[in-house]
């Protein structure tokens, strides 16, 4: 695992959760800050130059407030579980977009595919076994955001 | 003069943040029409009158690039303003999208910068 790659996943994923939901994540150190088991986790495959997976992983209890803000609403105001899980594809949509050409170049073409939900548990589920290239976890007011990236060059 | 907006993009979410965004830009706008992709976006270029259009290219059912290429070939929809609000970031790809004369937009966005460019492409004034 690369901290070169855990310092692009922080700095992306702190502009992305700042422009889009107003929130400003701070980076933790895995080491000293234990995940949060109730997480909601949302999973992009990308292909191109570098083929791979990005995982976003969100304490579910932070979901509603991170829905709130990304739309203007009131701290009254429901927000449902697909609404929910939609914000959670878009962020990760977006931070995918903009981690790629970080670590690739700026003229790579990459596709993504549609975000997939994960079943809810702590991000190390999705593991499956394997070692990501990169992991990076931040805490919010409310819980705890995760990135975890695995990536190979295409054959 | 009032315009009609329409959003193509398959997150709800990302819909409302950009007509959120429209209306902070203090555009002067009459209706915004939605679509999640680019099927739907047809349907209501085919019955209702648009003055912009704002769309995604990751989509499903029809993407925002084939979407593009339909409105290009249609001679009744062919001037209408596009702007292209995209995670993409390949130089290579947004040349590409740029050459069909819409302009872009890059996720993350501020209301600003969707002011900016929805005033370049419409030519309101901005105020």
């Amino acid at each position: 695992m690369s901290d070169e790659i855990a310092e692009v996943l922080h700095s992306v994923a702190e502009q992305t959760f700042e422009q889009l939901a107003f929130l400003f994540p701070v980076p933790e150190d895995m080491a000293q800050v234990p995940a949060d088991p109730e997480s909601s986790g949302v999973r992009v495959r990308f292909s191109g130059p570098l083929e791979g997976e990005l995982i976003l992983s969100v304490s579910t209890a932070s979901l509603p407030e991170l829905v709130r803000s990304m739309l203007g609403l009131d701290d009254d105001d429901a927000v449902d579980a697909g609404l929910q899980h939609d914000a959670l594809g878009e962020l990760l949509n977006v931070v995918c977009g903009n981690l790629l050409p970080e670590i690739a170049d700026s003229k790579a073409v990459f596709d993504l595919a549609a975000p997939e939900l994960l079943e809810p548990g702590p991000p190390d589920q999705a593991l499956a076994g394997r070692s990501p290239q990169g992991r990076a976890r931040m805490s919010l007011d409310e819980g705890f955001v995760e990135l975890i990236l695995f990536y190979q060059p295409s054959a | 003069m009032p315009i009609d907006v329409l959003i193509v993009d398959d997150s709800a979410v990302m819909r409302a943040m950009i007509a959120k965004s429209l209306k902070m830009a203090n555009l002067p706008l009459e209706t915004i029409h939605q679509a999640g992709n680019g099927v739907e976006a047809l349907e209501v270029l085919g019955r209702e009158s648009v003055d912009l259009i704002l769309v995604d290219i990751n989509m499903p059912v029809m993407g925002g690039e084939e979407l593009i290429e339909n409105i290009r070939e249609n001679t009744e929809l062919a001037k209408l303003p596009i702007v292209v609000i995209s995670t993409e970031a390949s130089d290579t790809r947004i040349e590409q999208l740029e050459v069909r004369g819409v302009q872009f937009i890059h996720k993350p966005f501020t209301p600003e910068e969707i002011r900016d460019v929805v005033g370049k492409v419409t030519e309101i004034e901005n105020e």
